[in-house]
């Protein structure tokens, strides 16, 4: 029979297709972003400039094999300028990748944060990741700490900030989810007044205003370095919430249900709402507050490719890096002056989430 | 298949089941019923392992399933639940791919393999067309379908469906039923709960009810489902009706008279001028002689319960209808009689009634299950003796009210009764002719108000002579008072009430 053939099903083909498409016009502002800003550089020589590095990097791991002496993998004739290699290479792309990853994280972290509390207005910040992160780095800058001290900080009370609302809630009786969200509400009011206080008493000359931009979220800082210090977390986060991207659909049934089919809920959830977090509190550390991807983009993605994770969790992924790098590009040039990221998401998903939310009530 | 041993299950203060074994075989299907709270789910939850803190033993094929991880346990048994709105609407086939989840390795996807697994389920089910389609677009009955072919897909061969046609239309329960009563024939093993009783008769192989925590009875349904049980189960009144298509159940709307003020006046007027109430007060207290405590059992505005407190030591009148006992406490200026609100079938006393006043009130089942719940002496029951309601014009309203029904079950039951034959006279007084004329309008429900005319009303009437009602409506009554002992009603006829 032809269903029971090995090929993938019409609508298993069709998924497919959409995420292929959304990864290739994801390459392709990746290669337009490259363009863009005061500096301009061809796309031709974008193009050639990341292959030859490529081929460079490429071709030193290979020859660090025995017996092998490849060279650069994609000889090139070196038409661009050292000033063109410099701004692609040393201030664009670490800017560049750090969006897409920012994007990718929060976006994945919200779509997996909506299945574990089965809630579509569910959010990176519903835990308190965001205030967390936003009281660790505003105490850091208070401290004096330097561009680290302030990412680690925020990276590290985020997490804290979670792991507290995860042991009230445990300790509070009734429903587990309902309690999770009500002691994330509350100990995030609770660091986000701290954090009101540190920006009270610090310096208003210049401490103030770090932290006040700090808040607003930016991308600007992004080094190379940066990009390499949050790789690891985002990885171990973002594995495992692709891999297990198909139990969510189950843990969205409910406990119950789902534990009649064999899942064991509360580890399943646990990894999953560990992984979101990690994910979260890395992207929050470096980019500073930004609102919004985590919400609007799994439901765009859900417009696209329906409320199945298992189709869900990549189109997420690459529909938060795709709008978080279109964003990022237009805070960059829009203005003389750039414009902190986290206020343009907001201006941005704030009327697309209410006209989303418009139509859904239309439809219905 | 399923053996389920002396289970026991509390929550914290309030004990759920206390000890409630049960058996199914391979291929059976077993409806469990019983009201809302009697355990139905809890039951389900300890069988699924959601509650682990039960005693007692829940074993399928010999192993105890606590030894089970849930993984094992989702390959043996499959749950059904109720209808529900999971927060987000997946397509069918990815609903039904979930039942593959316990088969897959922690990291894997659901496969091609899967997924003909799943429309193999689908198909058994016959919905195959609704695979692509959204599960929360779909009808309830749909729906139900779509959960069926899900456990389908989980390949256990134990089946629990909590309550699947308790949001279905009429249709669709019996759709949905069919095809599980088709799944029990493939080998399915089935433990069904249902609100429906007849959906029971219907279906099962086998009916448990569940009552306060107990497993009440256990069998063939046709055996197992009388109204006694039913009674007990849901404490509302039930009626059963062999026909050729099996036994139909029909729930018994009890009435409550409804008194308007203008008819208390009419009936205490005539209850006043007559000696009707003190005929039937003597009746009963020469059947039932002693004078304890006896219960005027539906005692309406209650003109007999005031004349039999003459005869009696205490005189408890009971009936539902509030507005009705309102009239009695106005009236009464007896200090032992005793005013009792509420349903007396589901209120028994603490200690039975020395003895028993049925007037005009109660069909044949409800007076023996009644008096032989509560009655320790003689029971004392006045009905008429003809069909024709008082004021209707040819009618019949109501057959079963016979005083026959009562004797012939009596007899068929070997129960000796005394039986008496009363003509008593309950004249209607009137203040005047546009009075009688009132009075036939709003008795004569059944007939157009046109057709009694002035002239009708007078050839009725016979003057009277007191200055205040000058004309009556003479009214004779003939009625039957039948006595016996409430000792002597046969156990079986309430089998169910006593275990």
């Amino acid at each position: 029979m032809e269903r029971r053939s090995k090929t993938l099903s019409p609508a298993r083909r069709k998924t497919a297709g959409q995420l292929a498409l959304l990864g290739g016009l994801l390459l392709a502002v990746f290669l337009l972003s490259f363009c863009l800003g005061r500096y301009g550089v061809p796309l031709g020589q974008v193009v050639k400039i990341l292959l030859y590095r490529l081929g460079v990097a490429l071709g030193g791991l290979l020859g660090r094999l025995p017996g092998l002496e490849p060279g650069p993998l994609f000889p090139l004739a070196r038409t661009w300028t050292e000033q063109m290699e410099t701004v692609v290479l040393l201030i664009r792309l670490p800017r560049i990748v750090m969006a897409c990853l920012v994007g990718c994280c929060l976006a994945a972290a919200g779509s997996a944060y909506q299945g574990i509390f089965q809630n579509p207005m569910a959010s990176p910040d519903i835990l308190g990741a965001s205030s967390g992160a936003a009281f660790g780095a505003a105490l850091a800058i208070l401290l004096g700490g330097g561009n680290r001290a302030v990412t680690g900080s925020a990276f590290l009370f985020s997490l804290l900030t979670v792991g507290l609302v995860y042991l009230l809630a445990a300790r509070a009786p009734g429903k587990r989810l309902l309690n999770l969200v009500l002691s994330g509400i509350m100990v995030s009011s609770l660091f986000t007044s701290a954090t009101s206080y540190i920006k009270l008493v610090a310096d208003p000359s210049n401490q103030l205003p770090e932290i006040t931009y700090w808040l607003m979220g930016s991308l600007s800082a992004a080094r190379m370095t940066d990009v390499l210090q949050v790789l690891p977390p985002m990885v171990l986060g973002l594995v495992p919430l692709f891999l297990l991207r198909w139990r969510i659909d189950l843990l969205t049934l409910g406990d119950e249900e789902a534990r009649t089919m064999g899942v064991h809920i509360n580890r399943l959830r646990l990894i999953l709402a560990l992984s979101a977090t990690l994910v979260t509190a890395a992207a929050i550390s470096v980019s500073g507050m930004i609102g919004w991807v985590g919400l609007v983009v799994p439901h765009l993605g859900r417009r696209l490719v329906g409320n199945g994770h298992r189709a869900l969790m990549p189109a997420s992924m690459l529909l938060g890096a795709l709008f978080l790098l279109t964003v990022d590009n237009v805070s960059r040039n829009l203005l003389a002056t750039e414009i902190p990221i986290g206020i343009l998401t907001a201006f941005i998903g704030a009327p697309f989430f209410l006209s989303l939310m418009l139509r859904k009530g239309g439809s219905r | 298949m399923l053996d389920i041993r002396d289970l026991r299950f509390s929550y914290p203060h309030r004990p759920v089941l206390q000890g409630v074994s049960l058996h199914l075989g391979v291929g059976e299907l077993v409806f469990l019923l019983g009201a809302n709270g009697a355990g139905k789910s809890t039951l389900f939850r300890c069988v699924l392992g959601l509650l682990p803190g039960y005693q007692g033993e829940i074993s399928l094929k010999g192993g105890d399933v606590r030894r089970l991880s849930a993984r094992a346990l989702a390959r043996e048994i499959a749950y059904i639940p109720q209808n529900h709105h999971p927060a987000f609407s997946y397509p069918v086939l990815d609903m039904v791919l979930m039942g593959a989840h316990h088969r897959l390795s922690p990291f894997a996807n659901p496969g091609p393999r899967e997924e003909a697994a799943a429309l193999e389920a689908l198909e058994q089910v016959g919905i195959q067309d609704l695979a692509q389609r959204d599960f929360q677009r779909l009808s309830g009955g749909e729906q139900q379908l779509v959960l069926i072919a899900r456990a389908l897909a989980q390949q256990a061969r134990v089946l629990l469906m909590d309550e699947p046609t308790s949001n279905l239309d009429f249709g669709n329960r019996i759709r949905v039923l069919d095809k599980t009563a088709e799944l029990a024939r493939q080998g399915y093993t089935i433990l069904l709960s249902c609100h429906d009783p007849q959906l029971a008769l219907l279906y099962a192989d086998r009916v448990a009810a569940l009552h306060q925590g107990r497993v009440l009875a256990d069998g063939r349904p046709g055996e197992v489902l009388t109204e006694a049980l039913l009674h007990t189960l849901y404490q509302v009144p039930v009626r059963m009706t062999p026909t050729e298509h099996g036994t139909l159940l029909s729930p018994v709307r009890r009435h409550v008279y409804h008194w308007t003020p203008e008819m208390v006046a009419y009936m205490e007027a005539a209850a006043e001028r007559s000696d009707f109430y003190e005929q039937i007060a003597q009746a009963a207290a020469q059947a039932a002689p002693g004078g304890g405590v006896i219960c005027d059992a539906g005692c309406g505005l209650g003109f007999s319960s005031l004349a039999l407190a003459r005869y009696f030591a205490k005189v408890v009148a009971a009936d539902r209808s509030a507005e009705a006992l309102a009239v009695l406490r106005r009236k009464n200026t007896c200090p032992n009689l005793e005013i009792q609100e509420g349903d007396l079938f589901s209120s028994p006393p603490e200690t039975p009634y020395d003895a028993m006043l049925f007037c005009f009130f109660g069909s044949a089942e409800e007076i023996l299950r009644c008096a032989r719940q509560q009655c320790r002496g003689r029971v004392v029951v006045v009905k008429p003796t003809q069909s024709r309601h008082r004021f209707s014009r040819g009618q019949v309203p109501d057959h079963r009210q016979l005083s026959a029904v009562l004797e012939d079950r009596l007899t068929a039951l070997g129960v000796p009764f005394d039986r008496r034959a009363l003509t008593l006279r309950l004249d209607q007084p009137l203040h005047s002719l546009e009075d009688g004329l009132r009075f036939f309008r709003l008795y004569s429900r059944d007939a157009d108000p046109r057709d009694i005319t002035e002239d009708f009303v007078r050839a009725q009437l016979e003057p009277w002579d007191d200055p205040e009602y000058p004309y009556r409506l003479p009214v004779e009554r003939h009625v039957t008072v039948l006595s016996f002992d409430a000792g002597d009603i046969p156990q079986k006829t309430e089998r169910s009430l006593e275990s």
